[in-house]
Formats: C-alpha cells, structure tokens, sequence
C-alpha cells in the first residue's frame, strides 16, 4: 500500500489542474471526446473487465460510462481528477451489471463464516507469480471475492472507500478480501502443481 | 497488507490491462452523444484565469522592474549630461546608470550627428544579427544583447512547442511577450534619436532579460502542467 499512499499523498498536497482534454469536451470539441476515449478507454475497459469477467458485459459498462460522463461533464467539477471520476462510473456501472445478473455480490454466507478457506495461509513466498496466471485465477474467483480483490489490489481503493462503494462494513471487506486473496492464492498454487 | 502478492500486482499493473475494448464500443458512444451537436455555453474557465493571473503577474512584476531599473534612471540622467560612446572606457562607461557621481565627470555633452547613429548596431529584431563592428563600449553590451537575444528565440521556440496542445495558453503566453517585446522595439526605435544612447542600450538589455525570465517562467508553468497530466494519467491506471 505504499506507493497507494504516497500518491494519496500526492493527491492531497498537489492541486488538481484543469485538464485542457476535458475543458475541450466541454466546450463541445468533438475531436477531444475521441481523445479522452483514446486516453482512458483501455484502463476502464480492464477495470470493468476484471469486475464483471465477461467481455460483452464489460464493453456494454464501458460504453454507457463514457456516454454518460460526456453528458454529465458539466457537473465534473475537479473535486478528483477526471480519470478518478470516471473509473468510479465505471466501477458503479459494473458492479450494477453484476447485481443485474442476480448475482450475490458478497460471498460470506456462501462460505463458512469463522473459517478461513480451506488449507490456511496457503504460503505465497512458495508460489511463482505471473501476470498471466494471476489473470486467470482472478477469473476464477467468486463474483463477490472478485469485485472486492480487484478493488483493492487493482484499482488501489482503501477497505474504508470499497466498504462505501459496495455499501458493506469495512469488516466485511476486510475478510472478504482475506478470503478471496487466499483463494486466489489457492489457485495459483494448484495451477502450479 | 503489504504481502509479495500486493506488490507484485503494483510492480506490474500495467501488463494487467491488456486487454482493449472492440472498436464498435466507440462507435456506439459516438452515436449516442454526438459531441457536435450540442455545443454548450462556454463555461468559465478557472484555469485559464489562474494562469493568465500568473501570466499577467509576471508581466506588472516584469514590468515593475523595467519601469525602476531603467525609468528612475532616465530621470535621474539630464539628456545634456548623458554620456555618449566618446568615452573610451567601459569601465566608466558601467557607472554611469547607478551614480550621480557621473555628472561631475562626465565630460562636455556631445550630441552625436543622426549620421553616427545611423552606423551604430541597431538590433533589426529581437534576433538580431549581430551588427556592424562597433566602438568598444558597446561592444561588450552587444555581445550581451545578441546572447539573451539567442536565449529569447531559443525558448520562444520551445514555447512554440505547445502551441498545438494548449493553443490558448500559447496564445496567452505570446501576447505577454509580445508586450514585452513591443517595448524592445520601441526602445530600439528611439535608439538613432536618444542622445542617451548607453541607457537605451542598457535598457533594451534589461528589455531581453526580462523576456527570458517571462519565458522561463511561462516554461516552468507548462512542466507543471505536463507533470501533473502525467501523474493523473498514472493515477487513472494504477489507483483512484
């Protein structure tokens, strides 16, 4: 969470500068929308993408954000960065479309509460990590794992800032996230074998 | 929380967006907003008004100094008494703004003949060719001139390399040192009339320096946009 902080940080000591992209769009520049999608549309397309795993669902969420910032820049007022701003458009988004599909969005009472998952403290100095692999194991996690873990080693959310996005506790974060980081290192390490 | 899992994903977030979106996505958004069609109010502008704030800032405070390094010495200097460049040493030469000394020794006023000004360097722009060979004295401040006014064009040039990406903030940034240099050149015209001439020179000097100093401060402004696009465009990957 280091590099997290520093740039939280950051965040507070450095004023946030008007994006001249962004004040192009809104003053009707149509070349600076394409650009702003050029900037931002693969970063969110990811975001979405490791929330929803599912590409039509992600590149659905993906289009309806940017439609929907573009109409809705006059209330962007800097209050964050624009490329902060519209990842939690799109985060909202995915987590709606995954509410949609009627799927438990918290996973605890599908696993027993008290016990951590099965084979406690899977070691991860003994697991190779691969970009590749993570991916895929990321896949495999349950939707509510899923949503919590990419929010917070993904995208860099504190527990505090998912427990209000998923409207939970910060506790149920926090073992959510405990649950669903061994999981996944579970599926590493049976990969690996 | 700072486990190997955590910082490997931190060490290669990148590689984990790999992934892009069908072409057909932007299509879509193109049709539903139709960013031509409705054309808003412009709105005000908060940036643009700090930084012309800054701009302009600069320019009083540029301004400020010019008007005291040079405009008090002007009074201060009765046109009759002002030296001209029959003086044969630089050294004397260099009192002259700071001191009223310099009435006392100076010598006998000599108005130059508008002939003699005429061969003098006159400085064709800011960037001039350094001029036809010329009585020591105003050698060295030649020589000084051409050198900010080199350094001028230099960072002019680098300006000129926003122009495309922030061409209002270009705009802005020229029309202050197009004040500035407006002044040069009106310095530069009174040069052949002036009897003053070492003030004019000195003062067309001050004029280039301060030019730069502007440039690099409108410089500096710019790094600090980029650095901070930057940094929200790592923000926008990597965390909120």
């Amino acid at each position: 969470m280091n590099a997290n902080a520093k740039i939280a940080e950051l965040e507070l000591t450095e004023p946030i500068l008007h994006d001249e992209l962004v004040e192009r769009c809104k003053r009707g520049d149509s070349r600076a929308y394409g650009e702003l999608y050029q900037k931002y549309s693969k970063a969110m397309y990811n975001t979405s993408l490791r929330i929803v795993n599912h590409t039509g669902d992600a590149e659905d969420v993906l289009q309806e954000a940017f439609t929907d910032a573009f109409r809705s820049l006059g209330d962007f007022h800097y209050k964050s960065t624009f490329g902060a701003w519209l990842k939690r458009i799109v985060i909202n988004k995915s987590i709606n479309q995954l509410r949609k599909r009627k799927m438990d969005l918290i996973d605890i009472e599908k696993t027993n509460i008290g016990h951590l998952p099965d084979e406690d403290g899977t070691d991860e100095n003994e697991i190779a990590l691969k970009v590749e692999d993570i991916k895929k194991a990321v896949g495999l996690l349950p939707n509510g794992y899923r949503t919590v873990l990419t929010l917070y080693l993904f995208e860099g959310y504190d527990q505090e800032e998912i427990a209000e996005i998923l409207q939970v506790t910060h506790a149920t974060v926090r073992t959510q996230y405990m649950r669903a980081k061994q999981k996944l290192l579970q599926y590493l390490k049976q990969g690996a074998s | 929380m700072n486990s190997r899992l955590e910082q490997f994903v931190t060490d290669h977030r990148e590689e984990f967006d790999a992934e892009g979106p069908d072409p057909k996505v932007w299509e879509k958004i193109l049709q539903d907003v139709d960013p031509g069609k409705k054309k808003q109010p412009p709105l005000v502008r908060m940036d643009w008004r700090r930084w012309s704030a800054v701009a302009a800032a600069v320019v009083l405070i540029a301004g400020g100094a010019w008007f005291f390094g040079t405009g008090t010495g002007t009074g201060k200097v009765n046109p009759d008494v002002a030296r001209t460049n029959n003086l044969p040493k630089p050294q004397e030469t260099q009192a002259v703004p700071d001191t009223q000394n310099h009435l006392a020794q100076t010598p006998s006023p000599v108005k130059d003949s508008s002939e003699t000004r005429k061969e003098e360097p006159t400085l064709a722009t800011i960037r001039p060719k350094v001029t036809e060979k010329k009585p020591d004295e105003d050698n060295s401040v030649n020589e000084e001139m051409y050198h900010y006014a080199r350094l001028v064009e230099i960072k002019h040039n680098q300006l000129k390399s926003i122009e495309k990406d922030e061409p209002l903030l270009y705009r802005q940034f020229a029309s202050d040192v197009n004040k500035l240099d407006s002044v040069y050149h009106n310095l530069q015209d009174q040069l052949p009339k002036n009897p003053n001439r070492e003030q004019l020179l000195e003062a067309m000097l001050q004029n280039l320096q301060l030019q730069m100093q502007l440039l690099n401060h409108q410089l500096d402004i710019i790094k600090q946009i980029n650095h901070s696009k930057k940094t929200e465009y790592e923000k926008a990957y990597k965390t909120t």
